[in-house]
């Protein structure tokens, strides 16, 4: 979600809210005997409010698991899971008087921070790194897909390649690619073209040891393919080889092999889009629970 | 015809079904959720099993009470609850709390001025807002009060009732000028702190003063006889004692009499009487008015029954050398050995006669003890104690070692 002129609403009941809290928290802490703390009654009000804020934050998860449920739109969440998420830290430095005195307090509020930190990362992340991915990613698929989507492409090489070769056979060029996928399917008849054994043997070989080592590994950055600038010299040498009338299959694999190096993107900028909520979201639900347990215990005593 | 990679081809690439396959960043989320969770769980459980609820502290108990963390309930009892406060019993279960003053309109509980979980302090440091509650505006059942009624802070804390007196009631005669200024004595020469064998020291042990808090008073026999000896008449080579005037007069007739037994020759001389008694008799008289008006009467003054002027009948003015000036709070002179005495007692060395007061005012105390941030402490409880220990009475003890030490 970019941060934009949509969060102006949010942005400003949160200063509002912040700065009430602020102001509250001076008199309160210059006048209440014994200093001020989580244990009296302002205190426990800050930690009411920031657990609440805490809780809507995390509740944006139960949003997202029931897309169907009529409780706002996702992306209101989304804003008020942001501006809720980090207005909490303030409440509970407020409410525990900018001190974790006890071993729970203090693994708490180490969660809080890691937490809020961890989501700020991730919101900046998700401000800057979406727009890029789709400037240098068009042939983006579902990151989940990425696989199968591989295998549909290695296919389609494979048989672009026989279809040269039994083209060769028959004097025609007959590209039929995408093995039965409904995928995409070209079909290209062109002039009789005569491909000599060596040129044949040449692209099969060209084939086996550069370009399907490359599809089965597309990650790898060993291989000439895996360079944009490598593989267009790599497919320009090949073509000054080949007749021109087989110019566009090479065309072809050259356009899987673009395709599977923006898969290769698209994997690293996924990466880099999600993998910090492998931190934020275990601690925040750790910090949730253990934060109620806290609560309840001190509630108690 | 090249390939076509139109949206809705990229689009026919996806397997439909793929919302309901788990992979692998969600699938890692789940187990870190999972693993995160259940350490704490885990970790909360460990301490529970141990019996140890010193996870849910607010914060570290004062080292006195630090055996008690393991055990909330020890002082928050079992059925604690929301708004509930540990309850005066909890403390007086081990400590007695003498009252404050039996005029004093309500009693604040314990907690309102112990306050715990905040470390390593002292309990008996508490704020004074405590103290203001009441002094700022002093009510008392009587509607009469002893002290100053609308005291907020040190800073509004009248002066102290003996420098206001400005008269030191001694009944002895003393100048400071002559020993420390024309003699150059220092005030150690004669001033030396008490400690607790002298008894002028408090031995209580909830008072934060040292046992070298106050000076000790300084004594003829200790401070004075080495330069100022009783001598009476060079006929007695002791010097009398330093007691009341009859011993003093009892020495005096028994060492004349002495003297004259061995020295028969000595009567009728200097125009003195020839008999034994009746020169002994004139010899007193001449000794006493002497000690009356130069050696005891250098310090002391006396009341003389009338016709009889020797010190037979005579009684010394009473004395009364305070060691302890402030009948209502303590002042430690250990905790301010790093200051020379003159700093505080600037008039020590000038003062002509007894009846100064050399008790510093308290805009003496005041240049240190400001009150600020960078101040020497300047709260209630840094010179007075609220509850009257001569009151504490014994505590019966209701705990067994496991309930509170487990």
């Amino acid at each position: 979600m970019r941060i934009d002129e949509s969060h102006r609403g949010w942005a400003i009941a949160s200063a509002i809210i912040l700065a009430v809290a602020v102001i509250g928290f001076v008199p309160y802490a210059l006048y209440q005997p014994g200093g001020p703390g989580g244990n009296t009654w302002p205190g426990l009000l800050y930690g009411v409010l920031g657990y609440s804020m805490m809780l809507y934050a995390g509740l944006m998860g139960a949003r997202k698991k029931r897309p169907l449920w009529r409780v706002g739109r996702a992306q209101a969440w989304m804003r008020g899971h942001l501006w809720m998420g980090a207005l909490s830290v303030p409440m509970i430095l407020l409410h525990s008087a900018f001190a974790a005195r006890g071993p729970l307090t203090l693994v708490l509020m180490t969660l809080l921070v890691i937490t809020v930190l961890s989501g700020v990362t991730g919101a900046l992340l998700q401000h800057f790194v979406p727009k890029r991915l789709t400037a240098s990613v068009p042939m983006e698929t579902i990151y989940e897909q990425i696989p199968e989507v591989r295998e549909q492409l290695r296919q389609e090489a494979s048989g672009i390649v026989e279809g040269l070769c039994q083209a060769v056979a028959s004097g025609a060029v007959l590209v039929s690619a995408g093995s039965g996928a409904a995928l995409a399917t070209v079909e290209s008849e062109v002039e009789s073209v005569e491909l000599t054994e060596g040129q044949q043997s040449n692209i099969r070989l060209v084939y086996n040891n550069e370009i399907l080592p490359f599809l089965r590994d597309p990650d790898s950055r060993r291989s000439p393919l895996a360079s944009a600038e490598k593989a267009n010299s790599f497919f320009d040498a090949l073509r000054r080889q080949l007749p021109l009338a087989v110019h566009e299959p090479i065309g072809d694999l050259e356009s899987i092999c673009a395709e599977e190096r923006q898969l290769t993107i698209q994997k690293r900028k996924y990466l880099l889009l999600h993998a910090w909520l492998l931190v934020h979201v275990p601690l925040s639900i750790t910090l949730l629970v253990l934060g109620g347990i806290h609560a309840l215990v001190a509630i108690h005593y | 015809m090249a390939r076509i990679r139109n949206t809705k081809k990229l689009g026919q690439r996806v397997d439909r079904t793929y919302l309901r396959k788990l992979y692998p960043i969600p699938q890692w989320r789940r187990i870190l959720t999972a693993v995160f969770v259940l350490a704490g769980l885990a970790w909360l459980g460990m301490y529970a099993v141990a019996r140890n609820q010193t996870l849910y502290t607010a914060g570290n108990l004062t080292p006195s009470h630090a055996f008690l963390g393991k055990n909330c309930a020890v002082c928050h009892g079992a059925s604690a609850g929301i708004g509930k406060k540990v309850a005066d019993q909890k403390c007086v279960a081990c400590h007695d709390g003498p009252v404050h003053q039996a005029s004093q309109t309500f009693t604040p509980a314990c907690i309102s001025c112990h306050v715990e979980h905040q470390g390593t302090m002292r309990l008996a440091r508490v704020s004074d807002d405590g103290c203001s509650g009441c002094h700022g505006n002093l009510q008392t059942k009587s509607g009469k009060t002893s002290v100053a009624a609308n005291v907020e802070s040190f800073q509004s804390h009248p002066e102290f009732t003996a420098v206001k007196a400005r008269q030191d009631s001694t009944g002895l005669r003393f100048n400071h000028q002559k020993h420390a200024g024309e003699m150059s004595q220092k005030c150690g020469d004669c001033h030396v702190p008490a400690d607790t064998a002298q008894g002028l020291a408090t031995s209580d042990p909830h008072s934060h003063v040292s046992s070298r808090a106050l000076m000790s008073i300084p004594t003829y026999a200790g401070t004075c006889m080495p330069c100022h000896a009783l001598t009476v008449d060079d006929k007695i080579s002791d010097a009398a004692p330093h007691d009341k005037p009859e011993v003093v007069h009892k020495f005096v007739v028994e060492q004349l009499t002495k003297y004259v037994a061995a020295h028969p020759a000595d009567l009728g001389t200097e125009g003195t009487p020839r008999t034994a008694a009746a020169w002994v008799q004139f010899k007193v008289a001449a000794d006493e008015k002497k000690l009356i008006d130069e050696t005891c009467g250098r310090c002391h003054s006396f009341t003389s029954v009338a016709g009889s002027p020797g010190l037979e009948a005579a009684a010394v003015s009473p004395t009364h050398v305070a060691a302890r000036w402030f009948r209502k709070a303590s002042f430690d002179h250990a905790a301010h050995q790093g200051l020379t005495c003159a700093s505080c007692h600037p008039n020590g060395a000038t003062s002509k006669v007894s009846s100064d007061v050399l008790l510093p005012g308290i805009g003496v105390c005041r240049q240190c003890h400001t009150g600020g941030s960078a101040s020497a402490g300047a709260n209630c409880s840094s010179c007075h104690v609220y509850h009257d220990w001569s009151k504490e009475k014994s505590v019966d003890g209701k705990y067994v070692i496991d309930q509170i030490a487990r």
